[in-house]
């Protein structure tokens, strides 16, 4: 099969890779980008584990065709910390304990960092609602909504 | 207690940063050079004979280097599933063939090229179908026939019965008897981390596989027996796990993996899709259950009779029943039981969280609701009244080595509930449109929280889970770095959180800060065993043998520090790292120091040990209560909020014990009102989470979790195992309320609105009003 060069900016990083037109995103940035993090719950776009974003908006990575998002910029689960530094996100998901098996985990620090964006003190009902595309079966969400809302006002705090 | 400084106290995970910054390494995550990717072949029929199987042009195809079948097993793999349909395939998925290529994209185009002509046989789904003669056999080579009473069944992997007392006599006597039929759906784990593995496999023959399992020792007691090798000849590294649930026991992918990667010369990938996942891995059994149960007037319960079908799909699996998992928590004198484990054209059931107890904690704790309202008792009150406790434990009269808070753990729930106190309504101060009920209608007796607004109904409902944890073979090793850190090693893995809580019990034991502790699960090659993480074992089983083996570390750590100082042993203690003399802080050591100088002297390097085959496996209670509000034109359920309680016997790490009960009533959640696998004669017709639905956020009500904390005579630091019973009363909780609201009581899961509207309006059109405890009130509408 024809295969096409594309560039994807991943994490702020250029790179150039060689892809067939039927390569999902998802298996693109997991298997040639390197970027493993990014996980497969479902494939069809329902359980949200493969959540990236997509010139800052949410996508499920396992639904689009990594050609399409040639020139594309994306964000990762890698790229949510910055200069070793943990995201307030990914520090409350690990003190109110919204995580367990972890992963679906990426998808929800991509998802909810992305909510936090959009919606900077979001209610509880925002958040159930916005993160209602990435499925959990170990927390049954309740601390999951807990970090949420301890991250929103941490971030209020800094910023 | 509250003396300790780690234990006790709500710490996040030791691997938190790890999966917050995806760095944790699952098995599909795993990179190795050259590494190839495997699909399985799987058959699209329920049931068809492999009339011939022909790989020739697959094997053409470009980028393709190995295709295997049936015929390359090494052995037959004995009377369980087989890794390949033998000749015969018994459900759709199961597998027939794979082929390992340079991509995924390759390996799924030469599935395409692979030609098997079947011969196609009438399929069974339904195991009451199934039972009758006549029906078509699943295992013609198997004696699945049995006679009992004079009748005659077909297809029947197990059958056992069970009794206690004089059921007939009781039913005879009591003054409520109720009896009904339960349905239960196929409902799936959902482990969000579909199955994988990567196998490599080296000149010498020597094997090492990368997989996503509870117990790598139990993964390689498997593959030796199927690919006919000794245990040393495979390596079983156990990767990140992402979610379990009981569904990942077994070998599956791995010995189709290794016998790729040795055709090809290279390693092998397989990853299961979520559809694969649905048609072929190990789901809960569909079960039937017809119950009776009845009690006296002052609220006594006396009998119980169940006969229970478990459907085991194509392959022995699931099902059960003795008179303990009928009678449940309470004490009942009369207990009979019959259980029959039915082959079906379905894949085969495994483990799945508290595995055979919800689906018959569903059915008795609906009818103790049934019997509540049938003798003007509160259900709460009706419970406390027939809940065992410790005494009915004692055993030739010795007393009994349980301490379980059966009764403290319902009354907690209750109390966080508000139970009997006020109507839902009346707390929801934000609606003052309520039309108050002045007496209960039918269907609501003693202990109804019913309140209606326009077709809006509120209700509650309670219900109880009894579960027993295992402590299973378990044993690590303990040892004190020369920095003083210290290393807990052993082949446990972490499911559910339990890395950490390792790290707490062995950092309370030596008297050093969790972050000095690292916990290593190793290999099959390298680690000592451990059984399969399942069974609410973890905590208990392994959790005793590292604090046995931290205090065997630290009784040789004061040895030395003893020689050291010019002390006795008993004359020190340990805190924050060091050694000190009780009388004499001032006088101390590091454990760093001691372990520099253990290198050198003494009896060498400091190492604890700690080996157990089993604990006693006391009860474990779980109790719940939902608060619903169903609309009665649609038939929508809307959970405003469930309360769950459990004796955990002693919290190590509370957030975590919260975690997994709130994780596992959420999962009851998604049993009693939204999951459950569908099937037409051509397998699974709900393949994907758009249509197999899972609770989302928006479904999940807030869980108010209330820990009860009376100490296990043999866990560590009096812990109890926790991770299974919050599932189990979450079915019965939620058709119990629905049940509050509507005065109808739905026996088939899951309670969808159609369900719900169907039964309140056969019930409205027979009587005039809400029908008491129905036989019947709904028919599954799944095939």
């Amino acid at each position: 099969m024809t295969k096409r060069l594309i560039r994807l900016t991943v994490n702020g990083k250029p790179y150039d890779v060689e892809v067939e037109p039927r390569e999902r995103l998802l298996d693109v940035l997991r298997y040639k980008v390197g970027l493993t993090g990014t996980k497969e719950g479902c494939g069809t776009g329902d359980c949200g584990a493969c959540t990236v974003l997509l010139n800052d908006k949410r996508i499920t990575s396992c639904l689009m065709l990594a050609i399409s998002a040639h020139d594309c910029e994306i964000t990762t689960v890698e790229g949510i910390a910055q200069d070793g530094h943990l995201h307030p996100v990914q520090k409350a998901f690990m003190e109110h304990g919204g995580l367990q098996c972890g992963i679906c985990t990426p998808g929800f620090i991509v998802s909810a960092y992305a909510l936090l964006k959009e919606i900077p003190h979001p209610t509880e009902e925002e958040i159930r609602f916005n993160l209602a595309g990435n499925l959990c079966r170990c927390t049954g969400y309740v601390k999951i909504v807990e970090a949420v809302k301890a991250a929103a006002q941490e971030l209020q705090g800094s910023g | 207690m509250s003396d300790y400084s780690v234990v006790g106290k709500s710490l996040p995970r030791v691997d938190a940063v790890a999966k917050v910054t995806g760095a944790a390494e699952y098995a599909a995550d795993v990179k190795l050079p050259n590494v190839l990717y495997g699909k399985i072949l799987r058959s699209p029929h329920a049931h068809a004979r492999i009339v011939r199987v022909d790989t020739r042009r697959a094997e053409q195809l470009p980028g393709v280097e190995a295709v295997i079948t049936y015929k390359d097993l090494p052995q037959p793999s004995g009377a369980g599933r087989p890794i390949f349909a033998q000749g015969k395939v018994r459900f759709a998925g199961e597998a027939v063939a794979a082929v390992a290529a340079s991509s995924p994209e390759v390996a799924q185009d030469a599935l395409d090229l692979i030609e098997v002509e079947y011969a196609v046989l009438p399929a069974v789904m339904d195991p009451l179908e199934a039972m009758q003669p006549g029906a078509p056999l699943i295992h013609e080579e198997l004696k699945t026939a049995v006679t009992v009473d004079g009748v005659e069944y077909v297809n029947i992997s197990d059958h056992s019965h069970d009794r206690e007392g004089n059921v007939d006599r009781a039913f005879a006597r009591a003054d409520a008897v109720v009896e009904n039929t339960f349905h239960l759906s196929v409902v799936h784990q959902c482990y969000l981390e579909p199955h994988a593995a990567v196998a490599s496999v080296a000149p010498t023959g020597k094997i090492t596989v990368w997989t996503t399992t509870q117990g790598h020792f139990w993964t390689l007691e498997g593959m030796a027996k199927i690919l006919g090798v000794p245990m040393t000849q495979i390596n079983v590294v156990p990767t990140t796990i992402g979610g379990g649930f009981g569904g990942k026991c077994e070998a599956m992918l791995e010995p189709i993996a290794v016998l790729l990667a040795r055709r090809a010369g290279k390693p092998v990938k397989i990853v299961m899709t979520r559809v694969e996942e649905m048609l072929a891995a190990t789901p809960a059994p569909r079960c039937v259950i017809d119950m009776k149960s009845a009690a006296r007037k002052d609220g006594t319960l006396t009998a119980r009779q169940a006969r229970i079908i478990w459907d085991t799909g194509a392959y022995a699996g699931g099902g059960g029943g003795g008179v303990d998992l009928v009678r449940g928590p309470y004490r009942v004198p009369n207990v009979k039981v019959e259980a029959f484990s039915v082959y079906t054209n379905k894949t085969n059931p495994g483990a799945y969280r508290a595995p055979s107890v919800p689906q018959v904690a569903f059915a008795y704790e609906s009818q103790m609701d049934m019997l509540a309202r049938e003798l003007g008792i509160d259900p709460v009150a009706f419970r406390l009244k027939n809940l065992k406790d410790n005494r009915d434990f004692a055993e030739n009269g010795k007393p009994p080595r349980i301490a379980v808070a059966f009764k403290e753990t319902l009354q907690k729930a209750a109390e966080m509930a508000g139970w009997g106190q006020q109507t839902p309504r009346q707390r929801d101060r934000g609606t003052p449109d309520r039309k108050p009920q002045g007496q209960p209608s039918s269907g609501h007796g003693v202990g109804s929280q019913r309140s209606v607004v326009g077709v809006k109904r509120r209700g509650m409902g309670v219900a109880v889970g009894p579960w027993s944890n295992w402590a299973g073979p378990s044993s690590c090793v303990v040892s004190i770095n020369e920095d003083g850190t210290v290393k807990h090693f052993s082949g446990a893995v972490d499911l559910t959180g339990s890395d950490t809580v390792l790290a707490q019990i062995v950092a309370e034991e030596l008297g050093v800060p969790i972050e000095s502790v690292l916990v290593v699960t190793g290999d099959t090659d390298s680690a000592p065993y451990a059984a399969v993480s399942g069974g609410s074992r973890i905590t208990y089983g392994q959790g005793a043998v590292a604090r046995a083996a931290a205090r065997e570390a630290k009784e040789r750590l004061l040895k030395l520090a003893a020689e050291q100082l010019g002390v006795k042993p008993r004359q020190l203690d340990t805190k924050d790292g060091k050694v000190f003399v009780k009388r004499d802080p001032k006088r101390s050591m590091t454990f760093s120091e001691l372990g520099r100088i253990s290198l050198w002297s003494g009896n060498g390097p400091i190492v604890g040990r700690a080996s157990i085959a089993e604990l006693p496996s006391p009860p474990v209670i779980a109790a719940q209560i939902a608060e619903v509000e169903v609309d009665t034109e649609t038939g929508f359920v809307k959970l405003l909020r469930l309360i769950a309680t459990q004796d955990v016997g002693f919290a190590i790490n509370p957030m975590a014990c919260e975690g997994q009960i709130q994780g596992g009533a959420v999962q009851g959640v998604g049993w009693a009102l939204y999951e459950g696998i569908q099937y037409d004669n051509n397998g699974v017709v709900n393949r994907s989470f758009l249509d197999y639905l899972l609770p989302t956020a928006m479904d999940a009500p807030p869980v108010e979790v209330g820990l009860v904390e009376l100490n296990a005579p043999d866990g560590p630091f009096g812990a109890k195992g926790i991770g299974e019973p919050p599932i189990i009363p979450t079915l019965a909780a939620i058709a119990n309320a629905i049940a509050d609201a509507t005065g109808v009581h739905i026996t088939d899961l899951p309670i969808t609105p159609e369900r719900i509207v169907t039964a309140m309006s056969s019930t409205s059109a027979r009587s005039g009003g809400a029908s008491r405890s129905p036989r019947r009130t709904a028919r599954p509408t799944g095939k």
